[in-house]
């Protein structure tokens, strides 16, 4: 293991060694470079994991000091605990439930999608799903996610066979046992699952992904990565020119420690990743640091959740083996007739007794409350994760009087449900009903949220500077040697768990920061002769490594730029057919966009009149839209691509393609509204921009039908 | 499938002998009438005997499980003794909750909280201090110290631990057994 001096300025410091800085450290040890994790909390290993949820909570839980306000009932059940999240080596993903998904092409455009939303500080993603997809693809593989690479999925536990026979009798289609990143059969060095359960208390047979036990032992095999445990980061500094220099951070015994860096990567998770960037407050950088959009801490997000737990005649014993691995998707789509915007997964979740008792009803007491305790070995339990809408006044900030061990101030979590969140809990919550009722449930519980384990959105990535605060690498907009490396850097949640898009984000900036990048870019250009194209924005040029870059700084590196996203994913030919039908789709989906706004533009009174009888779902993948009006064949072709789309990034069957094909790729006169878009060949040829009284009227007229 | 033997490991009787072996012997000598029942509240050093029994029939009242005998809510409760003995302003809080609620039960039902006879009558008078950090603090309290003692577990089928048992790969994790064919 290496051991790095405090005065040496080549290292790369990473805070925190969760999701995001256990991946970050390990990717950077791997391609050569030096780093150092500080983490706050001590090294738990496997053997030292406790199967009792009080005591492990009591071992691996941040339960420092945090203040709370708004209208979530968090923050009237637990005030002071407004996250659940791990302060061990590792990080949250010692607990976490190894869920592991794709976000979906949507979900990085969620400002596109949604449209403007009351209250709701929307922002699409500076990349795509299409960019995302190699790194995903790394990330599945690192984690060995079951459904993916052909890894089995794990066996279903009683309480997934409750989901799945209600979900079925509900007509839910997309059930099954997951996509985790929990071993179903052994891999990379590690055994297969074993239905412990405890999956919340560290995984004891260590089949399920944790940088603690993967990432963070292969980097050190490297002899480029030393981890810090108790090393709890206070302040990072920054030298006159703006570039941060190295951070300052309290060690085990409590003293303060300094630590030169060459490029700083904060990944203390959400809460702490912008305290500490407001806590590093200078005289150059008053309000914290990569701050100046004012976006740090603002925007926080932690999912819609609640969880439906429901008692039956006879046994479920839903506490027995993997605790997440079951999984209803039909209700992830994006279908704004539920009227909320998003989606929302339904996953299996179970409690142990303790932890029943705290938190099915916190608060609760009485006949009420010990009724539903005493169903205990009968319930069976779903927790509800859907996208929650960012919003400006949701932030994270340094509470004005309460300060640490150490003297900084601690911080304090404000969030008002939007009320886009509360609809889409209380269709889950009656979705989730169904279900059950469905086989039999004599008792349904919906339950409040939990402690936040999904925190998200602090430090947002934004194409702009002034809409965020980190670029599409997690590199801040203000200063270039510091990055973010967590989920605070999303800037929208998407309905699934953020997990697998942290470790994705990770990989894909470890690729940005280490020199091996640049080299190979460098040989690629040189073989291929031709010049590299100059990126548009040159903030997107990373110049991180200044002895590797200030070689060939003159000739910029396009970065993260993958033209052919689709071949990794599936054999050759079944990839260019999709190839075709994507970029096909990208193209229409371009032009319909293109339309509406010239649309919008040519007419404005006809224009605004008419573009708000037709709903904007129209415009969006909505599976019943489909089937609902023939006339409108054109907008059915559009939302079907859509979908395709969506399908496909996931790894579509050959089966769903050749349905498409065979119900959208010929349509006779395909029309948006009235007007003839497509030609014979399925390519938009030709748009009538004069528009006709008569058929205007008509369209209003429908207008009006299908409002109602 | 494979069902949890709710049956308790030790019998009611021999806690309470056990309690009241450590009932102080100078109690006893001194010829009190103690019932083996209350020995243990007599082993209270900060708060009085009555006070800690009244505090038992609390926290029945706030998570009443018939299948539970008294032993379980006394071992939740007990360690409020201790707390009070460390800190003066616990020891107040809680003698003055039950001499409010003592008092509150006077007015209604002309007898001290432990002796209302239906548990409906009691709850009526929680409800009244539902609001008060006494009540709060012993059932916030409660709800970890009574639901996370292992011995009440296989009473609500719950079986804990199942690491060191191999996890559940061949106990039963997938047994159900009732459910309709999908």
């Amino acid at each position: 293991m290496a051991k790095f001096d405090l005065n040496d300025d080549s290292v790369v410091v990473i805070v925190g060694s969760g999701a995001g800085g256990g991946t970050l450290g390990n990717e950077l040890a791997q391609k050569g470079v030096k780093v150092v994790i500080l983490e706050a909390g001590p090294r738990v290993e496997i053997k030292d994991f406790i199967n009792n949820e009080w005591e492990s909570f009591a071992q691996l839980a941040w339960t420092d000091m945090r203040t709370t306000s708004g209208d979530w009932r968090v923050a009237k059940d637990f005030p002071n605990l407004p996250a659940w999240i791990v302060k061990s080596v590792g990080g949250s993903t010692v607990h976490w439930a190894d869920a592991s998904l794709r976000f979906d092409e949507h979900e990085f455009r969620v400002r596109t999608t949604y449209g403007e939303l009351p209250g709701a500080n929307l922002l699409d993603w500076p990349i795509t799903l299409a960019e995302m997809a190699p790194w995903y693809a790394k990330a599945e593989d690192k984690m060995g996610v079951t459904r993916t690479n052909n890894i089995p999925g794990l066996p279903g536990n009683n309480n997934f066979k409750v989901l799945e026979a209600g979900a079925r009798k509900c007509g839910y289609k997309e059930v099954h046992t997951g996509r985790m990143a929990i071993n179903s059969e052994p891999r990379d060095n590690r055994g297969s699952c074993q239905q412990i359960g405890f999956c919340f208390q560290g995984c004891k047979s260590g089949a399920k992904w944790s940088t603690l036990y993967t990432e963070i032992p292969k980097g050190e095999a490297t002899g480029n990565l030393e981890v810090r445990p108790n090393s709890m980061a206070l302040k990072i500094e920054h030298a006159p020119s703006g570039k941060v220099t190295g951070v300052v951070y309290a060690d085990a015994d409590g003293k303060t420690q300094r630590q030169k860096a060459r490029i700083v990567a904060v990944a203390g998770n959400s809460l702490e990743s912008p305290r500490l960037l407001l806590n590093s407050a200078s005289n150059m950088f008053p309000d914290g640091l990569a701050n100046s959009s004012g976006q740090v801490g603002r925007n926080y997000m932690r999912h819609m959740t609640g969880s439906v737990y429901a008692a039956f005649e006879k046994s479920v014993h839903m506490d027995r083996g993997t605790t997440m691995a079951g999984i209803v998707r039909d209700e992830a789509v994006h279908d704004p007739k539920r009227s909320f915007m998003g989606g929302y997964e339904m996953e299996t979740l179970s409690l142990g007794l303790p932890f029943m008792a705290a938190f099915l009803n916190p608060g609760g007491w009485g006949r009420t409350f010990t009724s539903a305790m005493e169903n205990y070995p009968r319930m069976a339990g779903m927790w509800l994760v859907g996208e929650d809408m960012p919003q400006e006044t949701n932030r994270v900030t340094l509470d004005s009087t309460i300060k640490d061990k150490h003297g900084m101030p601690v911080a304090s979590v404000h969030y008002d449900d939007h009320p886009n969140d509360i609809a889409m809990r209380n269709h889950a919550y009656k979705q989730g009903a169904a279900i059950y009722e469905a086989v039999g449930a004599t008792a349904v519980y919906p339950t409040p949220p939990y402690p936040s384990t999904h925190n998200m959105g602090t430090n947002r990535m934004s194409a702009k500077p002034r809409d965020g605060v980190v670029n599409k690498f997690g590199q801040t907009h203000d200063i270039k040697n510091l990055f973010v490396s967590d989920g605070s850097q999303f800037t929208s949640g998407a309905a699934c768990n953020p997990t697998l898009t942290i470790v994705a984000l990770a990989i894909r900036q470890a690729d940005t920061i280490s020199p091996a990048r640049c080299r190979r870019r460098k040989s690629e250009v040189r073989q291929s002769g031709a010049r590299t194209p100059a990126p548009a924005n040159p903030r997107m040029t990373p110049r991180l490594l200044r002895r590797v870059h200030d070689r060939h700084r003159r000739r910029p590196v396009e970065v993260g730029h993958h033209r052919d996203f689709t071949r990794p994913v599936d054999q050759a030919g079944a990839a260019q057919q999709r190839g075709e039908i994507f970029h096909l789709a990208v193209v229409i989906e371009n032009f319909v966009v293109k339309l509406g706004e010239e649309f919008r533009e040519a007419d404005a009174f006809l224009a605004g009149d008419l573009f708000q009888r037709i709903p904007e779902c129209n415009f969006q993948p909505d599976r019943r839209a489909m089937t609902a009006d023939p006339k409108r064949a054109g907008l059915r072709f559009v939302a079907a691509l859509r979908l395709v789309r969506e399908q496909a990034a996931h790894g579509v069957s050959s089966g769903l393609l050749y349905n498409f094909s065979k119900r959208y790729t010929r349509p006779s006169e395909a029309t948006i509204g009235h007007w003839s878009v497509f030609g014979r060949s399925g390519i938009p040829v030709r748009v009538k921009k004069h528009v006709k009284t008569k058929s205007l009227e008509h369209d209003r007229a429908r207008g009006c039908a299908s409002a109602v | 499938m494979r069902e949890v033997d709710r049956r308790s490991k030790h019998s009611r009787r021999t806690f309470l002998k056990g309690a009241a072996a450590a009932a102080p012997v100078a109690a006893i000598a001194t010829n009190i009438p103690l019932s083996v029942e209350d020995a243990w509240a007599e082993d209270a050093t900060a708060l009085q005997p009555a006070t800690m029994k009244t505090l038992v029939k609390v926290a029945r009242d706030i998570y009443p499980h018939d299948f539970l005998v008294d032993s379980y809510y006394i071992t939740a409760i007990k360690p409020w003794d201790d707390k009070a003995a460390k800190d003066p302003a616990v020891k107040a809080m809680l003698e003055d909750g039950v001499k409010r609620l003592d008092q509150n039960a006077q007015d209604k039902h002309k007898c001290s909280y432990a002796d209302v006879g239906w548990e409906s009558d009691r709850v009526a008078l929680l409800l009244d201090i539902e609001q008060t950090a006494f009540f709060k603090a012993l059932r916030s309290d409660l709800v970890v110290s009574l639901y996370n003692q292992q011995a009440l577990w296989p009473k609500f089928g719950y079986e804990g631990s199942s690491a060191e048992h191999g996890g559940y790969i061949h106990r039963g994790f997938n047994d159900i057994d009732w459910l309709p064919k999908t």
